[in-house]
């Protein structure tokens, strides 16, 4: 291998590029936008500002960010739900009154000011919620109508009642607290806030309310449908708002004491600027606590950097003003463009070296050359099967296949001519097996492992495996199970084809060769199921070898077949079989013969092997070019072949192309070969003239049973 | 510059591999397959009128083509090498060979041998057209390459081409136009125009003016053959479609010069005058056999058209042969009567439509 090449492989092993884009798809990664804004403004202002790491200064930015916190935290939910709430500042300025009201004026305990404060807040949270929520106006102009109404009830009060507060008696040591003291050297309001933050999470990711509030906020119209109670839900959101904006209030009157009028004026934009700048989106459906607390932090920073740096107040609001717009304008275009980043990003092409292409010209007479062997093969079914991914026949010679629809296929013998469906599961069903009772065993791609019994019953035996310790993805979903073979103790062996893509992205996954898939093992009757085999490039066909200490599995885009053992002397062990195959191995049965066949989902192409060793090249193919132009093997060319035990070529047998077109599977029954296509529309059959013709796999597998000839089923 | 830099980043403007949709007149149809089989034979090319009939080229070989009851073929002369264009005037036939030469039969300038134009040798002649019985048109398609290794020139993005109006009594030659990427086709049309098909730059100019005005740009096909027709429209035939895929690689230039180097030239994702019968052909895939059928509209390096365009750009009706057909690489053709008559390199064929439907 030339230098470039050592350097390529070597940059594609230990670079974990996938795994960097795995990270983008987490649901967090929104937040790591305002978070390096959020560096960015302290750094800036920290070099800017000689004191502003003093402890004085950021205690009362921590003091102040309680505060506002909490009326972003309530914005946060109103606009997560798709609303506004405009008012927040006036509930803000009244749960400031009505609490130095309850403790100066009417001598109420420091506790039940604060539940004046919070009852005021929830009470005219609950008149926006009436309003916008179950009379359905719009939110902007409905809860501006509060805030001028709020704000002129708390003009007049202060007017005519706020001189009579200013004197302050004492004895409010509580209540100095909550703006004065620290918990552990938090102060009080961030400490409640941060309480607040997580249960807010809490309720918005772990409760159905919160997902709720997601769904309405998301698309109002598809929550309605799925009868979701959209009235209430909306409701709730501004009466949380007003609960948080009542706490706001009396956290400031705990610190300030101020009873004026001028209190929270403007606060609303503050708090819409703060929601917006964290990442939370103004349309509703994204947002999270902690992007609230984020934008509320970064908010309050630049207003006291811009102040501590001598700027005057209308010059803050100007700067407030462009942040909101930056803000907006960026979620605007982020929402646009998100899902697109991330399907161009995700995949990640890895380096592969092909052994060198082994010829399959007629000429060269090698093993692999070209024939016309499956020339004469008669159909069963043709056209009114779609996608007979696998083939096998049961102890009384059914014929049972897949479909691409999810369903259990039939065909009754003699003649195989009419195909039923013996049961319908739902994904795309793709490798099939018997147990000795005849009850189907089926891997469903996007569904998992599933039985079907001979009363037509279906079962779920696997879905899932345990998380691995350090995958970012969430692996424990068995999205894509594709061939399975059951062991002599009834355990069921079954490959995961890969863990990075769906079923209808395999085609990306052929791009990226990596090993994403595994071999699984699940035990039916406790349905426990775990890893055998991690890191393998596509594997597909698995098969339980006759001695039933070791089975055979193959990996498609590799090329090369190789014998896991999993009992006996030599368990856990992995040895190559067949390598440097001249196609991409699909599934593999057992010959009357002792020998092995294998089917082939196509040919490699001397182009694609090239484009095999330039990841950069199908990276950028993948992004750039329609998925339908990707350059690829020759998927249809049908070929299959029979090998030794020790991994030897016996036999290749040719389709023209024609009619069997990506060849998935090969059942050989009664001295008859049985083909079948996943993209086809009928099953193959051809004679062996030289099989044994009283041979079965069913017999091979679970010993002789009886021939008792075409039955009707019961 | 800055532009630039963000074009080539997002793959978009210069560096976009988008290819127009064949669509309006150019809306794909099967009516290649309905045309009449007149001969068969190994890859013939470069119809022409000459004393009152068809001829055309299959190999080294200049047949002659007689219409009736039953088509009849005959052979005019053999040549040396490869015939790869002919062009006809009165009793005049000029023949340009593989081996770069152009050679002329019969007429006044019988024997003549032109290998110099101007300041180069005649590497490639791909197109010719008397413009009078002394004066010829020559198209040279490349400098780098002869004119069977055109695939070779296409993918290396060569523009080496030039046409030239050689005077056949003096032996001088003017150059028309210089650095063209590879002028397969050239007649004269109504109106004095003197059009060029330039194949790798999927577009037909006009050079009869100082400056080269291009007539009809960024068609979805690799031009071939021009020919004017008596009611004054221009024949054009596509030998090859244009595919987003090997426009995408015409820009990667590690993987092209590997895929040059190290793979033969049939295996290459590139434009081809037949595709499908070699399993190790590239592949796409929206090839992919669906329940045994390959869809017509299936991604396909071979193709077969003939279009019919006015002398404005715009094209006016087109017959087709679809992916997984057999009658492809259309590269020259001629009227005929109330026919036409074309040439299916790819599928080995001579053919004959009518007028009305082309």
């Amino acid at each position: 291998m030339s230098f470039a090449a050592v350097l390529s492989r070597a940059r594609y092993r230990y670079l974990p590029e996938h795994q960097i884009r795995e990270l983008l798809l987490k649901p967090w990664i929104d937040t790591a936008i305002p978070a390096t804004v959020l560096l960015f403004a302290f750094g800036t202002f920290g070099v800017i500002l000689s004191d502003f790491f003093t402890a004085g200064n950021l205690s009362d930015t921590a003091r102040q960010l309680g505060e506002v916190g909490f009326l972003t935290l309530g914005e946060m939910v109103v606009i997560l739900s798709g609303g506004v709430d405009l008012s927040i500042g006036s509930i803000y300025g009244l749960a400031n009154f009505a609490a130095i009201a309850a403790l100066l004026g009417f001598h109420l305990p420091v506790m039940v000011a604060l539940l004046v404060a919070l009852l005021l807040g929830g009470a005219i949270g609950l008149v926006n919620g009436v309003l916008v929520g179950i009379w359905k106006m719009r939110a902007f102009l409905s809860t501006l109508a509060v805030l001028i109404i709020g704000r002129s009830v708390q003009e007049s009060l202060a007017l005519h009642y706020g001189a009579s507060f200013l004197t302050d008696s004492g004895g409010f040591d509580l209540w100095y607290w909550f703006g004065d003291g620290s918990i552990l050297g938090v102060p009080v309001s961030l400490a409640m806030l941060l309480l607040a933050g997580v249960s807010t999470h809490f309720l918005l990711t772990r409760t159905s309310l919160g997902w709720h509030i997601q769904a309405v906020g998301g698309s109002r119209k598809a929550a309605y449908n799925a009868g979701l109670k959209v009235s209430t839900t909306i409701a709730f959101c501004y009466v949380f708002s007003g609960l948080c904006a009542g706490m706001a209030g009396f956290l400031y009157s705990a610190r300030v004491a101020n009873p004026g009028s001028e209190v929270g004026v403007g606060f609303e934009i503050v708090a819409l600027t703060a929601a917006l700048l964290g990442g939370n989106s103004i349309g509703g459906g994204r947002g999270s606590a902690s992007k609230a607390i984020l934008g509320s932090f970064i908010v309050i920073l630049i207003i006291n950097s811009l102040v501590a740096m001598g700027l005057r107040s209308g010059a803050t609001n100007f700067v407030l003003g462009l942040v909101l717009l930056c803000a907006v304008l960026i979620d605007i275009r982020w929402a646009k463009t998100r899902s697109k980043i991330l399907a161009r990003v995700y995949v990640s092409p890895t380096y592969f070296h092909p052994l060198p292409l082994p010829s399959i010209r007629p000429d060269d007479q090698t093993i692999f050359a070209i024939n016309d062997a499956l020339s004469n093969t008669e159909p069963i079914g043709l056209g009114k099967l779609d996608g007979p991914e696998d083939v096998i026949f049961d102890s009384k010679e059914y014929l049972y296949t897949v479909s691409s629809t999810g369903d259990i296929v039939r065909l009754s013998p003699p003649d195989y001519a009419e195909p039923e469906i013996f049961a319908h599961i739902g994904g795309q069903t793709l490798g099939i097996a018997m147990d000795a009772n005849d009850t189907i065993h089926v891997c469903v791609s996007g569904m998992g492992l599933y039985a079907v019994g001979r009363d037509r019953t279906v079962k779920k035996l696997s879905d899932e495996v345990p998380r691995s310790l350090f995958s970012i993805r969430d692996d424990s979903r068995i999205r894509f199970a594709h061939d399975l073979d059951i062991a002599p103790d009834g355990l069921v062996f079954f490959s995961e084809t890969t863990a990075r893509f769906d079923t209808h992205d395999w085609a990306a996954d052929s791009l990226e060769m990596r090993g994403n898939g595994r071999l699984l093992v699940c035990d039916p009757r406790s349905g426990k199921t775990e890893v055998v085999l991690r890191d393998l490039i596509f594997p597909n066909g698995v098969c339980v070898e006759t001695n039933g200490l070791s089975l055979l599995v193959a990996e498609t885009w590799p090329c090369r077949v190789s014998r896991y053992w999993f009992d006996g002397p030599r368990k856990g062990q992995l040895e190559r079989v067949v390598e440097n195959l001249p196609g991409f191995a699909a599934n593999i049965n057992r010959s009357s013969d002792g020998n092995y066949w294998l089917a082939f989902l196509g040919v490699r192409t001397p182009l694609h092997d090239l484009a095999m060793q330039m990841p950069g090249f199908r990276k950028r193919m993948a992004q750039r070019v329609a998925s339908d132009e990707w350059l690829y093997p020759n998927f249809n060319a049908g070929l299959l072949v029979k090998f030794s035990e020790s991994g030897e070529i016996l036999e290749c047998l040719w389709d023209g192309g024609q009619r069997h077109a990506t060849l998935t599977s090969v059942c050989e029954h009664r001295g008859y070969l049985y083909l079948g296509g996943i993209f086809n529309n009928r099953i193959g059959r051809i004679r062996l003239p030289d099989a044994n013709p009283n041979w079965t796999m069913n017999q091979s597998y679970w010993g002789p049973m009886p021939y008792w000839g075409p039955m009707r089923c019961s | 510059m800055f532009l630039d830099v963000v074009d080539w980043l997002k793959g978009s403007g210069k560096y976009s591999t988008s290819v127009p949709a064949m669509d309006g007149a150019l809306k794909a149809n099967d009516a290649l397959d309905a045309a009449d089989e007149l001969y068969r034979g190994t890859q013939p090319d470069n119809l022409v009128h000459f004393g009152g009939a068809a001829h055309f080229s299959i190999g080294n070989e200049v047949l002659r083509l007689d219409l009736g009851e039953v088509p009849r073929v005959s052979s005019v002369a053999g040549f040396r090498a490869d015939v790869t264009c002919l062009a006809a005037v009165d009793e005049q036939l000029a023949v340009g060979l593989e081996s770069g030469e152009m050679r002329i039969l019969g007429g006044r300038f019988d024997g003549a041998m032109i290998d110099r134009v101007g300041d180069r040798q005649t590497k490639a002649p791909v197109a010719a057209r008397f413009e009078n019985a002394q004066t010829l048109l020559l198209a040279l398609g490349s400098q780098n390459y002869p004119p069977s290794a055109w695939k070779r020139d296409l993918m290396e993005g060569n523009a080496s081409g030039s046409v030239w109006r050689i005077d056949l009594s003096s032996g001088k030659s003017k150059l028309l136009c210089d650095h063209m990427a590879f002028p397969y086709g050239i007649d004269l049309v109504s109106g004095g125009a003197i059009f060029v098909s330039e194949s790798w730059r999927h577009r037909i100019v006009d050079i009869s003016s100082e400056r080269p005005r291009v007539v009809v740009d960024d068609l979805p096909f690799y031009p071939a053959r021009i020919a004017a027709t008596s009611g004054g429209d221009v024949l054009v035939c596509g030998f090859a479609p244009r595919r987003q895929l090997v426009e995408f690689i015409l820009r990667e230039k590690q993987f092209l010069r590997r895929m040059m180097s190290d793979i033969p030239e049939r295996y290459w994702m590139a434009p081809a005058l037949s595709s499908g019968r070699d399993y190790w052909e590239p592949f796409q895939v929206g090839q992919i056999r669906q329940h045994g059928i390959l869809q017509p509209w299936s991604p396909t390096k071979s193709y077969g058209l003939l279009a019919t365009m006015d002398i404005a750009g715009r094209f006016l009706r087109s017959i087709h042969c679809r992916a997984g057909g057999l009658r492809h690489g259309i590269t020259s053709a001629i009227e005929s009567g109330s026919q036409i008559i074309m040439t299916s390199k790819g599928g080995g064929m001579v053919l004959a439509a009518q007028a009305r439907e082309a």
